[in-house]
């Protein structure tokens, strides 16, 4: 399945984000993480706006990995957006939470990786 | 990076933050858990916002989790429009 990566910087404000670089994150995996098809960075996909673009963005037959807040308050927030776009939200099938919460770049990065490079086919 | 400017702006200069209704509150501490930035504490009678400026500029959601509707912020509007002037406020400093 194609891999998609969305990447929430809650407003570049959050202080449980305050170690990650988001400019150097998403460098990172538009260079060394072929697997994913394409990322997108949005600065608040809870809320209307970030709604909206999952609205546009999403469809069936797409893994898509949301890298934000904690995977149970991302389950909680991002339901709506999924709903909005037509496409059931199933957990580990299409859509796999990363959280970024007191972690640094390099962990983060790493985490990305690790999930995209052994996630299923 | 994130946690003391906004936008150029010293966060403590920002008035965004939860505010707690302490009748509303049941202390059922919903808000404790899902807050990441240790906003909030167990108060004597509620709940209670003990560090404001930790609150990331624009999150609302732990109003939506609140079972009682005793978290209240600003109206978005009116904080646009004090945004704008604090960041005219503090673009030439
Ligand atoms: S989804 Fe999570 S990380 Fe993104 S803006 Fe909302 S609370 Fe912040
Ligand atoms: S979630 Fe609402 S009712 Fe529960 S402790 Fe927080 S403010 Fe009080
Ligand atoms: S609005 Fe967001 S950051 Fe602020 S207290 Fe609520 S959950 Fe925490």
């Amino acid at each position: 399945m194609k891999k998609a990566i969305l990447i929430c910087t809650c407003s570049f404000a959050c202080p449980s984000m305050k170690d990650i670089d988001f400019a150097e994150l998403s460098e990172k995996i538009r260079l060394e993480i072929p697997e994913a098809s394409y990322m997108v960075l949005h600065p608040r996909i809870c809320e209307r706006n970030g709604e909206e673009m999952m609205a546009d963005l999403l469809k069936e037959g797409v893994i898509y990995y949301t890298i934000a807040c904690k995977p149970e308050k991302q389950e909680k927030l991002l339901r709506d957006g999924f709903q909005k776009a037509g496409v059931i939200m199933e957990r580990d099938k299409n859509w796999v939470p990363i959280s970024v919460q007191f972690k640094n770049t390099d962990q983060v990065f790493e985490e990305i990786e690790r999930a995209l490079k052994n996630g299923g086919e | 990076m994130a946690s003391n400017s906004y936008m150029g702006i010293p966060r403590e200069k920002i008035p965004w933050y939860p505010a707690v209704d302490e009748n509303a509150c049941t202390k059922c501490s919903t808000c404790l858990d899902f807050c990441a930035n240790d906003v909030f504490e167990q108060g004597e009678g509620s709940v209670e916002v003990v560090r404001p400026y930790n609150c990331v500029v624009g999150c609302s959601s732990c109003q939506n989790v609140c079972p009682s509707g005793a978290i209240r912020f600003p109206d978005m509007r009116q904080f646009v429009e004090t945004l704008k002037k604090l960041r005219e406020e503090y673009r030439n400093k």
